[in-house]
């Protein structure tokens, strides 16, 4: 203050320049005088005098930014000393709702725990009703695992509400010790968070106390489970570390005996669980309490449920409970409760007290499994996740999990409301039967319930209800039909297995998503720009090809049985059939061409085969898609020419028949159907002309012209069996088909093409039309051909006419991305980017419809991998201006792709080529990045899909698979090495 | 208040890149204290700010040439300033993806684009939605009042405060960031200040 002030220059100085100059001093800590400098510069004084207060005031509001943004780090600021009779004293927790302080009441000299709302909320209507709510019904309540409620108050504009203090921890920070893997880790946490301390200090105290009580007591059993729980994390040692490491927690807490005196860790003891039990059941008996006096809780999760010294649970946190009896200010628009606990209903805004069973239910869950039922994300996903999938079984996670406390958890957080403990009582008695020992009242879950469950859960298979039904009969059919062979009610046996095969069948088509559903119309995906979706398990969601694992036997057991009877041999054609349409959906390529031959074989042994003729025509041209799959291009030939001889030759004898015509419309349709197959583009020879490569090839896989060259069955190699189709050298387009070849497909189109037109103009069905522009499609020779728009045409046209057929819309998208993306001029480029933009419009339409089929993800993320090489391209003619922007929007597609992608791939059990694809994304997404100038995200994109390659390769994989695995995994990581970044700190 | 350290300024446009390193080093505080102050709340839970600055020194090490071309007098810390924002406005963009569009309204995606101020560009803090409950229950009374006459202000008296202030940018600085004369800059710093004191002394415990 007494140091001179700097001299005036020559010129004097302006007020600006004595405001910086005065600012300057005080940010290096002095205490600069506004009154001295006013004195030394009178001719400034006035304006000295007005600005600097203004400007120290502005310095203010900044120490405030700096400080709260520091508290946001340390969470340790008491906003107000006082608040009536209220001292506060320091933050021990903080939720929605407001933060906790414990604080001290003067006029009693007791220490109680305040929550207060945050002050600019003060001003929302909403939240003060809450809390006056959260006063009132906790107020009325009084349960020994209840925290009392004090009173609410309101001072200096604040809001606060009194409870009792709990010395103690919320569950949730005692689940996160646990979890943590080790004394360093859980001594960081409580050295950097000081409501951690107070978990800690919980659980030191149980440890000294289970060093003074036998381990029969509940303070030692509450010890000895939580000392063995499954994470581990608290054996003596840890804490013994933990210890040494910080100096402020009180050794009296930490005596710990040293690990000889303690049983050598005895992990996953029965102690543990039975805690789970009992702490649950005290939650459950609180809930009942509070439920008896028609209040829910709404919003039970481990962070609202803290545990004592003394080991009880304390419930809290009444705040977005209602009173059941009517008044439900919460309850319409504004979901009100934690979304990660909330149950399936509560999204539907309705609950009552089996939707706290249900979160209550969850929390065990973690209690067991010391991870989250229902790991929390972004809100729609997390409504997604509550409403469709159940968590996986506790026993996978952790198979010490007793058997029963499984039972009771996964029978609290079932999804349909009537299938949970119908009362907290019910649940609370259930506990108490497991702690101690008493047989349970849930029963398990048998896997047929959980089918039909599932079952009910999804909407495409609400209908075939009665399908399953029957599916349940026929599993008990299927144990005793050898016996029934020879009993005496086998005339009665008969009749009902026809129904049942016709109910499977039924089952068969629900579960099957329908544009793979109907194999008359399989048509296999071929062309360069998709992978290929209809072949193997990653065109089926986990759930229908478990499911399809489980028909298979019903079917082939069924099949057998009907062989070996005369009267059925048409219905054990049929089962054969199903077999191997089966087999193919599950890729079972070699089992399912069997399965077709003996289903021919069967049809054509028929007294009246002709009548079969079209089944045996389709089943030789599933023989030539599957061995297509195989990669055997001439044995696909021939069976697709078998077919077509077949139909041509033989004509139907259907003497005196009402629906002559109709199969005569069939057998005509599935001749087309042949010519298309034999005629439809091969994976390889797609596309017109070679572009010329924009760079040297650096590697195997560094070809970056795209897709359409860098076929899957690159990774397979030529001519290994597998499920690539077998190919010559790569790279060569046309390959395998010369132009004589390329004629001949054509007129095989244009047979198809004419027998459709044809049929169409007798009767325009929906599916002829779907033909009509598969031939057309696959007829045109570039992309941007008459052909191709015809085909477009058809296919919007149906896609209108039937928006909820997936299969039209599919191939309507899959069309429009059949784009060239290199070589383009402006005009084609600007036309194929719009046909992209078409393409993924309709994708994300399906995949919002249909959200469990990867194939439209995987199909979705080619898509957007093409939009991003296509932007990328583009670049290259842009002004300067659209480059950035173009750049950027590639690096959006290209990140799309890859999430898609990587959705997929952890979705559902998908083969190597996808790891493929995901390495290909990765690579071009990081060459998007860079281009947009981002190398750290464009290493990173690699990184990530590295360590998901990594990671999938570790599991059990065949060692053709881990091999092509592993040849991505080197690609990526040789791109890792050329885009490393060697920044300076 | 630092202005560009002249020496290492000199070394680096007379071709001594490592020069740039320095720099970027020297002015990190600074940066990481605009970015603090910038960055959305939202984002902030995502993001760890040196991530940011770490994309930051690439993104300068690229654009150095952009840097060289600028006249003399040009300032290397608004420069590099700019670059950090533009930056974050990638992460932004790319946090939200195809979304940014409809989210830059809550998000100030523009909050960079045009140097020139604009009502999209006052800092993140004055705008009250933008506070956490803990910035709120730790802000005083009175600076809670000091926000509120701020963030009625003109915005780009709100830019010139927060530059000056809570960026510690010098006048000239504040100047070539918004791109205006330095007697422009300095006139609304000192106008905007005088409001503020208006202010104050209508209410008599603000001061």
């Amino acid at each position: 203050m007494n140091k001179p002030l700097p001299q005036p220059d020559d010129a004097s100085p302006t007020v600006d320049e004595l405001a910086e100059e005065f600012l300057k001093r005080r940010r290096s800590g002095e205490v600069p005088d506004i009154e001295v400098y006013a004195t030394q510069y009178p001719d400034m004084a006035e304006d000295i005098r007005e600005v600097f207060p203004a400007l120290m005031a502005m310095e203010s509001l900044k120490r405030d930014w700096e400080k709260a943004a520091h508290n946001a780090e340390t969470n340790s600021s008491v906003p107000v000393e006082r608040l009536g009779d209220y001292r506060l004293l320091h933050e021990i927790g903080r939720g929605g709702m407001g933060i906790v302080y414990e604080a001290v009441q003067e006029s009693l000299d007791r220490h109680v725990a305040l929550k207060l709302l945050p002050q600019h909320a003060v001003t929302d209507a909403t939240y003060v009703r809450r809390l006056q709510r959260e006063a009132r019904t906790a107020a009325a309540l009084h349960h020994s695992n209840i925290v009392p409620v004090f009173g609410v108050g309101q001072e200096q504009g604040y809001h606060y509400i009194v409870m009792q203090l709990i010395p103690g921890a919320p569950l949730d920070r005692v689940i996160r010790l646990l979890r943590e893997p080790g004394g360093e880790s859980l001594a960081h946490s409580i050295s950097s968070q000081p409501d951690t301390a107070i978990a800690e200090g919980a659980l030191g105290m149980l440890i000294e106390s289970a060093q003074a009580t036998p381990i029969t007591e509940p303070a030692g059993s509450v010890l000895s489970g939580l000392v063995s729980a499954p994470g581990n994390s608290l054996r003596t040692t840890s804490w013994q570390n933990k210890e040494a490491a910080s100096e402020h927690v009180e050794t009296s807490a930490l005596q710990t005996p040293t690990s000889s005196d303690r049983p050598a860790s005895a992990p996953d003891s029965p102690g543990y669980w039975r805690l789970v039990a009992r702490l649950g059941s005290q939650i459950a008996s609180a809930l009942e309490h509070a439920h008896g006096r028609g209040t829910l809780h709404r919003d039970i999760k481990p962070g609202n449920i803290l545990l004592d010294l003394q080991g009880a649970v304390w419930v809290t946190d009444f705040g977005l409970a209602h009173a059941t009896d009517g008044s439900n200010a919460t309850q319409t628009g504004s979901l009100a409760g934690t979304l990660s606990y909330m149950a399936p209903e509560q999204f539907d805004g309705k609950s009552d007290e089996r939707s706290d069973v249900y979160s209550l239910g969850l929390t065990l869950y973690e209690l067991a499994t010391l991870r989250p039922a229902i790991p929390s994300g972004t809100r729609a996903e997390t409504v997604a996740r509550a409403t469709e999938a159940s968590p996986p079984r506790p026993r996978s996670i952790n198979p010490n999990i007793p058997a029963d406390l499984q039972t009771i958890i996964l029978k609290a957080i079932s999804q349909d409301p009537a299938h949970r403990y119908q009362s907290a009582a019910a649940l609370a008695e259930d506990l108490c039967n497991f702690e101690e020992d008493r047989p349970i009242k849930a029963r398990r879950v048998s896997a047929f319930e959980r089918f039909r469950r599932w079952c009910r859960r999804n909407p495409w298979l609400a209908m075939s209800t009665s399908g399953c039904v029957l599916l349940l009969v026929l599993a008990t059919l299927a144990a005793v039909l050898g016996y029934a062979h020879e009993s005496q009610q086998r005339q009665k046996m008969q009749s009902m297995l026809t129904i049942l095969v016709d109910s499977l069948e039924h089952v068969y088509d629900r579960f099957i998503p329908e544009q793979i559903s109907a194999p008359s119309l399989l048509i296999s995906s071929e062309d360069e720009t998709q992978p290929s979706v209809l072949s193997g398990k990653a065109a089926l969601s986990p759930e229908a090809a478990a499911m399809l694992e489980e028909l298979l036997p019903a079917f082939d057991k069924l099949a057998q049985q009907f062989n070996d009877d005369d009267s059925l041999k048409a219905n054990a054609a049929q089962a054969n059939r199903r077999v191997a349409d089966i087999h193919v959906q599950l890729g079972n390529y070699d089992r399912a061409i069997a399965a077709y031959r003996e289903a021919i074989r069967r049809y054509t042994a028929l007294p009246d085969a002709k009548q079969w003729l079209v089944q045996i025509a389709v089943a030789h041209n599933e023989i030539g898609n599957t061995l297509l799959q195989q990669g055997n291009k001439t044995g696909s030939t021939a069976a697709h020419r078998d077919a077509i001889e077949l139909l041509l030759t033989d004509v139907p004898v259907v003497e005196g028949r009402s629906d002559t015509s109709k199969l005569l419309h069939e057998q005509r349709f599935e001749l087309a159907r042949s010519w298309f197959l034999l005629g439809k583009r091969g994976r390889r020879d797609q596309l017109g002309p070679p572009v010329p490569n924009s760079g040297p090839p650096e590697g195997e896989f560094s070809d970056r012209r795209g897709p359409q060259r860098l076929p899957p069955g690159r990774l397979s190699g030529p001519g290994r069996p597998g499920r690539m189709p077998a190919g010559g050298p790569e790279g060569r387009p046309h390959m395998g088909m010369g132009r004589a070849d390329e004629h001949e497909r054509h007129r095989w189109l244009q047979l198809a093409i004419d027998e459709l037109n044809q049929l169409i103009q007798q009767q325009d069905l929906p599916e002829y039309s779907y033909l009509l522009a598969m031939c057309l499609r696959d007829r045109s020779h570039t992309l941007d051909s008459a052909d191709s728009e015809a085909a477009i045409a058809v296919l919007l046209e149906l896609t209108e006419a039937h928006p909820t057929i997936a299969r039209y819309r599919y191939e309507l998208s899959r069309t429009y991305a059949a784009v060239r993306i290199t070589g383009l001029s402006g005009t084609t480029q600007e036309s194929a980017m719009k046909r992209l933009r078409q393409s993924i419009e309709h994708m994300n339409i399906l995949m919002k419809q249909h959200p469990d089929i990867t194939a439209y993800a995987i199909s979705a993320a080619h898509t957007n991998h093409l939009m991003s090489m296509l932007l990328m391209e583009s670049v290259h003619a842009a002004s300067e201006f659209e480059r950035e922007l173009l750049a950027s929007e590639a690096t959006i597609h290209a990140a799309t792709a890859l999430s898609l992608q990587r959705q997929a791939m952890r979705s559902s059990s998908t083969g190597p080529t996808e790891a493929f694809w995901l390495m290909r994304f990765a690579e071009v997404g990081s060459e998007a990045f860079m281009m947009d100038h981002k190398p750290i995200l464009a290493a990173s994109v690699l990184q990530e899909a590295e360590r998901q390659l990594v990671e999938r390769r570790s599991g059990d994989l065949a060692g053709d698979d881990a091999e092509q695995y592993d040849r991505a995994i080197r690609a990526l990581r040789r791109r890792m090495q050329e885009k490393r970044p060697g920044p300076p700190r | 208040m630092p202005d560009d350290d002249v020496e290492l300024v000199r070394e680096l446009r007379s071709g001594d890149e490592s020069a740039l390193g320095k720099l970027f080093s020297a002015y990190r505080p600074r940066l990481l204290r605009m970015v603090n102050f910038r960055m959305d709340k939202r984002l902030k839970r995502r993001l760890d700010v040196d991530d940011i600055l770490q994309e930051t020194w690439m993104g300068i090490a690229q654009r150095l040439p952009h840097f060289l071309k600028q006249p003399e007098a040009a300032s290397c810390y608004v420069w590099m300033r700019l670059v950090t924002a533009q930056v974050m406005m990638d992460i932004y963009r790319r946090h939200l993806g195809t979304k940014a569009r409809d989210a830059g309204r809550d998000f100030s995606l523009d909050q960079f684009q045009n140097r020139q101020a604009t009502s999209e560009s006052i800092a993140n803090f004055f705008v009250a939605r933008n506070t956490s409950p803990t910035q709120a229950a730790a802000r005083t009374e009175a600076t809670e009042q000091i926000r509120q006459v701020v963030a009625e202000m003109d915005p780009t008296d709100q830019e010139v405060l927060a530059l000056r202030h809570f960026e510690e940018l010098s006048n000239s600085e504040v100047a070539q960031v918004l791109e205006i004369s330095t007697t422009a800059a300095s006139t609304r710093y000192i106008r905007a200040l005088k409001k503020l004191q208006e202010v104050m002394q209508r209410h008599p415990d603000l001061a």
